[in-house]
């Protein structure tokens, strides 16, 4: 029996021997870039961001805002609210209009160089020479007048004597990191547009990090620590060696990846945050589980450049009527997973003493609202907008129709969609006919920088060093709205709503000394019986900063029970996670107890511990670092912990 | 003296990469349309907008770099016809620095464009990797698929009985299952349920680049397990039903018939009836590819795998135009290729088809 | 007299059967659901007596929304499966009939469309038309998927030219159109609505990809939707799967019983599937 067929050739060998080939090679196809570093998963601090890292240039709009690798002159601290100083060493007003800050002899950038009054001079100068440079550095400017050099750890901010706003100037201090002048000067001449310097090379900066690594694709930063950050003596030294930061593009994989414990800390719209796993957790257990902080306010913008005349939404009786209409607390429960509370009308929180005290009770019991369908219909009556029985919507006089009014929701905001489709609801139930458009992110924020949409929702920023007044100088202040900067973009008051006397009222507030409460009380007063009779807009509700975090490899976040600092996103603009970042405690026992990260628990570790004995969380000598079991006191049980780890090695 | 011919063979492969060139061609063009000349589009709408927001001033950032980017991009300041000119040259520039591996150096600067979201890296740069990573996930499950489910769908046919009923009605079920359906349960069940495949990505984060270490093959291979499965066994479900018709339409034919009736032995006959039954099945094959990558793409965003699927996806969601543009592009160029290369198998595999050029046949 | 036959096919029965219970169910229920984005129960509850599927994570009933997602999904299908049928067979008809260039032409056409990837060039599409709304996504759906109809649809236009009834037409002096429209059409029914019935299939599939991406039509309540809310409200992460597993299994079903009626008709349709 011949083997092979005459006639017919046997392919078969060599058409599996092309297949195993193509498989064995497609298999390897994503090895094309050979490296063998791997970074051990307990030295590391994994985070999630949601910017390509293409520039570390701070005056870019597009770069990362996690920048750990610069530093502002002070933070804030959002739980306790207030200015904790970070590369400065204090700050001091002489007389109305002056600022001294001091800074530290020793400060040094991670290249080297000292640090000094030179290297802030430069970086708050910059807008003054450079026009393309905008923001919050550049408007300082209005209210600045000059900034003397006194000496090389000194600086003197002088506010102008016709608008000296001291908002903006404490304000800028937290979110301006400081640039290293020896760098940048030379790159003034290299760039015609100073933002256009990527800063990705070796960039040079003061803070505890250093870049490692970074691939826009792959959009991973790896950032290591700097043991030589010239901050050791005064913030101690951060236990995470590295900082691995992951660019994600939805909440849900931020959410899987925490909860699988691929990420440490998370800033994503996490709905049932209830039912997180044991080993990850939030601020509190309890509803609202965020901060109870007005970290952002929820309003319900209506635009009055396109809302004129006689349109039924330009009578503040039909927007009141609608702001009872709305079941608020379910819309909290609902569309925002509970994360939410319903807004005071004042914008100011109830349950935050220093800001409830300037709430106008008057003006809420008058003009303000709560959930009431039979009320909302009672106004709409009133004001002469009939609900005849043969119509399915009111309308103004019989027979022309209120609406419909379009509400523009960028698409993929599962909350905020969530959110308009019960307004919806709730407006049907009193007549009023609105449509809900779903759009893309970049159409919306277009739309409400240039006032293109009808109605809309956003969330302002609402917890900074600058409030109360930056709260209603954002929302209400006609010269942030875009009636006013067209054809610039807008960056508050997107309905561009025009009140001379809310105007004067918030620029006289911000000359007032701040700790002058009588005057104060009777400004905020005056401008919440305004803004809440005329009621251009709704707030709505008021949002903690988003926060998850993982315990797996790091413990000692901020917590309800754990409160040492405010626990906020990567996006924090005043960068108040500082503070977490340096007192994470690695659960891993051996990183732990080597207090001064060499790389191995040694008798310097226990001599450090020793000479800090007994001291309290309170003292001056206590450094929380020498805390290895956290519980407030350095004693002997700390210095056991060590003892069973002595000896033990791990990657410094 | 002899004239000199060309081979017959070479003349069938030039016949199928005119066909090709010009399906790609086809594409491209229905790619410009709808991109550029759909009445309201996007592009011209963003622009609009950018053209009003222009500050009299001095520029501002974003709104001034985005505005030149797409001028630049989309040459829109020139007419239609001129547009289109612009863009066939650069998109066919690119794909021949693409298909040459990027060694030519006049071609350098064709590079799909730049990207908006990751500039100012090139459309070019950030998907080769990512096409890397899809065809890593589609070939294997596509030829591992072809082999396991025309080797059950020929069992099918020829046992008859219980057999043919399993097999035909579990392959109907998974061959008709949407990749992401399939995808979605198996994450439920294999990631969440009994927690054995993680939930997703390519893998694990602490790793630097790639590395050819065990360690990382394995940690690879844990994360491809779960989007492998979902396209292999719908693969395999396709693939049997399709072997299962050839098969009983080769049972059914006049030459198998009558060798049975001689006593030709059975299993012989089998064999003989599969290798005539899968040479449709690798052009069924080669026409599934297409659908086949269609469905990968979903699945890809199910699994967050790293491929092209997730990046047309994010390039969609961010609106991010020379990035959609250049992933079509690129999809569609892998899809080409790939038939042209299964046509080329196919004319090797097929006797009938070297005779016809050999003269043999009519 | 086919509809005995068909009657034989164990096949076609079963996905006859079940298409038409998911058409009875799509039509029925709707009425006594009106609303199925009304928000009228707790957050994500299980299955209960109350109701059958639970509720969402906005609290809306998920049987109501099932029943209005299969109505949709069946209204798309359909309307997506009667445009690509429509186009393929005048397509497939005419190039078959007239043969030539006529027939090059169309062919390469249908070559050229066949090869390019359809979901990705849906994809694309859906991407840069500024509204979408369930009519002109099943349109645009339709004008995708015709090649493969139009083939078929061609070779069996062709196997019909050469049998006599066709000649004693055109020797009558019947135009082309009426031969084509009164004569072949009419004698490859049973086969033309074979292949609606995989249109239809691939309808419901491209338009519950899109919508799961969130391309599909805005503002709408359909499979691909439902599938769409559970994976931006994390169902699977939380393991809710009352959200999305009935509906995976009613698309899987949906498209089965489509696929099993055409393979049943082909059973008994075509001679070379006989089992002998």
């Amino acid at each position: 029996m011949k083997r092979r067929e005459r006639g017919r050739e046997n392919h078969g060998p060599f058409f599996a021997s092309v297949l195993l080939a193509i498989l064995v090679l497609s298999l390897l196809l994503p090895c094309s870039k050979v490296s063998a570093q791997v970074i051990p998963r307990e030295e590391a601090f994994y985070m999630e961001s949601w910017e390509a890292p293409a520039s570390f240039n701070s005056f870019n709009p597009d770069a990362p805002s996690f920048r750990p690798f610069l530093e502002p002159l002070f933070i804030l601290d959002a739980w306790h609210f207030e200015i904790v100083p970070w590369l400065a060493e204090s700050y001091e007003w002489i007389g109305d209009l002056t600022l001294r800050i001091t800074l530290p002899s020793d400060a040094a950038w991670n290249d080297g160089e000292s640090l000094n009054a030179t290297d802030v001079n430069y970086t708050f100068s910059l807008p003054l020479r450079r026009s393309e440079i905008t923001g919050a550095v550049a408007d300082l400017w209005t209210y600045l007048d000059h900034i003397t050099v006194v000496s090389s750890t000194t600086l003197d901010f002088v506010l102008k004597a016709e608008n000296p706003n001291k908002y903006i100037l404490i304000h800028t201090l937290t979110t301006q990191e400081i640039l290293p002048e020896h760098v940048w000067s030379t790159k003034e001449e290299e760039y015609d547009n100073l933002m256009e310097f990527p800063n990705t090379e070796n960039p040079v900066g003061s803070g505890a990090y250093k870049l490692e690594y970074v691939d826009v694709v792959e959009g991973k930063t790896i950032w290591v620590r700097d043991n030589n950050y010239w901050g050791k003596a005064y913030h101690g030294l951060p236990q995470p060696k590295y900082i691995v930061n992951i660019v994600i593009d939805s909440n849900e994989m931020g959410n899987y990846m925490l909860s699988m414990g691929e990420l440490d800390w998370s800033e994503c719209f996490m709905p049932a945050i209830w039912e997180l796993p044991e080993g990850r957790g939030t601020w509190s257990t309890n509803p609202p589980y965020y901060m109870p902080v007005p970290y952002m306010t929820g309003l319900i913008y209506f635009n009055y450049l396109q809302i004129t005349g006689d349109d039924a939404l330009n009578n503040p009786e039909v927007r009141r009527a609608i702001a009872f209409a709305i079941n608020w607390s379910k819309l909290c429960d609902v569309a925002f997973s509970r994360l939410t509370t319903p807004a005071n009308p004042s914008l100011l929180p109830e349950t935050v003493p220093e800001l409830a005290k300037y709430i106008n009770t008057t003006a809420v019991d008058q003009y303000g609202w709560a959930y009431n369908v039979t009320r909302a219909n009672e106004i709409l009556d009133d004001e002469g907008y009939p609900w005849d029985a043969g119509h399915v919507w009111r309308t103004y006089d019989g027979t022309t129709k209120i609406g419909p009014y379009e509400i523009l929701i960028p698409d993929g905001w599962s909350d905020w969609v969530a959110a308009a489709e019960i307004v919806l609801g709730n407006l049907e139930a009193i007549g009023i006919d609105i449509d809900v458009r779903l759009c893309l992110e970049e159409e919306f924020f277009t739309s409400i920088e240039y006032g293109t949409f009808e109605i809309t929702f956003d969330q302002p920023s609402t917890w900074t060093p600058s409030i109360p007044w930056y709260t209603y100088y954002v929302i209400y202040c006609s010269r942030t709205s875009p009636a006013y900067n067209l054809p610039m973009p807008a960056y508050g008051n997107w309905g561009s709503y025009n009140n001379t006397r809310v105007d004067e009222l918030l620029d006289i507030i911000a000359l007032t000394d701040p700790t002058n409460v009588t005057a104060l009380t009777a400004l905020y007063g005056e401008l919440q019986y305004i803004v809440l009779k005329e009621l251009p807009f709704i707030p709505g509700w008021f949002y903690g900063p988003f926060y998850e975090y993982s315990e797996t490899y790091w413990a000692n976040w901020p917590t309800e029970n754990n409160p040492y600092t405010g626990a906020v996103c990567y996006w924090d603009s005043s960068h108040g996670y500082f503070p977490m970042l340096f007192r994470l405690k690695s659960t891993s026992d051996v990183i732990a107890c080597d207090v001064n990260l060499d790389g191995i628990v040694d008798i310097e570790d226990i001599y450090s511990m020793a000479l800090a004995y007994g001291a309290l969380s309170e003292q001056p000598q206590y450094k929380f670092n020498l805390d290895v079991n956290y519980d407030g006191i350095i004693d002997i049980e700390d210095i056991y912990s060590a003892a069973l780890q002595y000896g033990q090695m791990h990657d410094p | 003296m002899k004239k000199p011919t060309l081979s017959p063979f070479f003349l069938h492969v030039c016949k199928k990469a005119m066909f090709y060139f010009g399906t790609y061609f086809i594409a491209l063009s229905l790619t410009f349309v709808i991109i550029r000349l759909m009445p309201g589009n996007p592009i011209q709408v963003l622009v609009a907008r950018l053209m009003a927001g222009r500050p009299k001033g001095g520029p501002v950032f974003g709104v001034d770099r985005l505005y030149l980017l797409f001028i630049q991009e989309f040459s829109l300041d020139k007419l239609a016809h001129e547009q289109y000119i612009v863009y066939m040259q650069s998109m066919l520039g690119s794909t021949i620095n693409l298909l040459t591996f990027r060694i030519c150096p006049v071609l350098q600067s064709a590079n799909f464009g730049i990207s908006i979201t990751y500039y100012p890296l090139t459309v070019m740069d950030i998907m080769t990797g990512k096409l890397l990573w899809s065809l890593a996930l589609l070939l294997p499950s596509i030829v591992i698929g072809f082999i396991v489910g025309n080797y059950l769908g020929a069992i099918a046919a020829s046992k008859k009985g219980v057999i043919d009923n399993v097999v035909f009605n579990t392959s109907l079920f998974l061959s008709n299952i949407p990749y992401y359906c399939l995808a979605l349960i198996l994450l439920f069940v294999f990631a969440f349920v009994y927690r054995i495949f993680p939930i997703g990505g390519g893998y694990s984060f602490g790793r630097i680049g790639f590395s050819l270490t065990l360690d990382w093959i394995i940690d690879y291979l844990h994360h491809y397990a779960l989007p492998f499965l979902s396209l292999f066994l719908i693969t395999v479900g396709g693939q049997a039903i399709g072997m299962r018709v050839m098969m009983i339409y080769e049972l059914n034919s006049d030459y198998y018939v009558y060798s049975k009736q001689l006593g030709l032995s059975e299993r012989k006959l089998v064999n003989y009836a599969y290798q005539n039954a899968i040479l449709p099945q690798i052009t069924g094959l080669a026409l599934s590819f297409g659908s086949i990558f269609s469905g990968s793409l979903i699945t890809e965003v199910v699994f967050n795998y790293p491929g092209i699927g997730l990046a047309l996806y994010n390039a969609i969601l961010g609106r991010d135009y020379p990035l959609i543009q250049g992933c079509f592009a690129i999809i569609t160029l892998t899809t080409l290729v790939a038939n042209f290369l299964m046509d080329i198998a196919y004319a090797f595999i097929d006797p009938r088809i070297r005779a016809v050029y050999a003269g043999e046949k009519a | 007299m086919s509809l005995q036959l068909l009657k034989q096919s164990k096949k076609f029965l079963v996905g006859i059967s079940i298409l038409l219970f998911f058409i009875g169910l799509a039509t029925i229920m709707p009425w006594f659901m009106p609303n199925p984005k009304a928000m009228i129960g707790g957050l994500w509850e299980p299955p209960s007596y109350e109701r059958i599927l639970g509720t969402d994570p906005l609290g809306r009933d998920v049987f109501s929304l099932f029943v209005h997602g299969i109505n949709m999904s069946l209204r798309i299908g359909i309307l997506a499966g009667l445009v690509a049928t429509a186009a393929g067979v005048v397509i497939g008809a005419v190039a078959g009939y007239r043969g030539g260039i006529v027939d090059e032409v169309l062919m390469s056409i249908t070559n050229v469309m066949l090869v390019i990837p359809t979901l990705a060039l849906l994809i694309v599409l859906a991407a840069f038309i500024q509204v979408r709304n369930e009519m002109l996504m099943a349109f645009v759906i339709g004008i995708t998927s015709w090649p493969w109809t139009a083939r078929s649809i061609r070779s069996q236009t062709l196997s019909l030219k050469a049998r006599e009834f066709i000649d004693l037409a055109r020797m009558s002096g019947l135009s082309e159109k009426k031969i084509i429209f009164q004569d072949v059409l009419p004698n490859m029914f049973s086969y033309i609505f074979m292949c609606f019935a995989l249109q239809m299939a691939g309808g419901i599939l491209s338009e519950t990809g899109l919508s799961m991406i969130g391309l599909g039509p805005t503002d709408i309540v359909s499979l691909g939707m439902i599938l769409r809310w559970a994976l931006s409200w994390e169902a699977v992460r939380l393991g809710k799967w009352w959200v999305f597993t009935p509906v995976t299994i009613a698309i899987t079903l949906l498209t089965t019983s489509l696929l099993l009626i055409n393979t049943g008709m082909d059973e008994i349709f075509n001679p070379r599937m006989r089992r002998l």
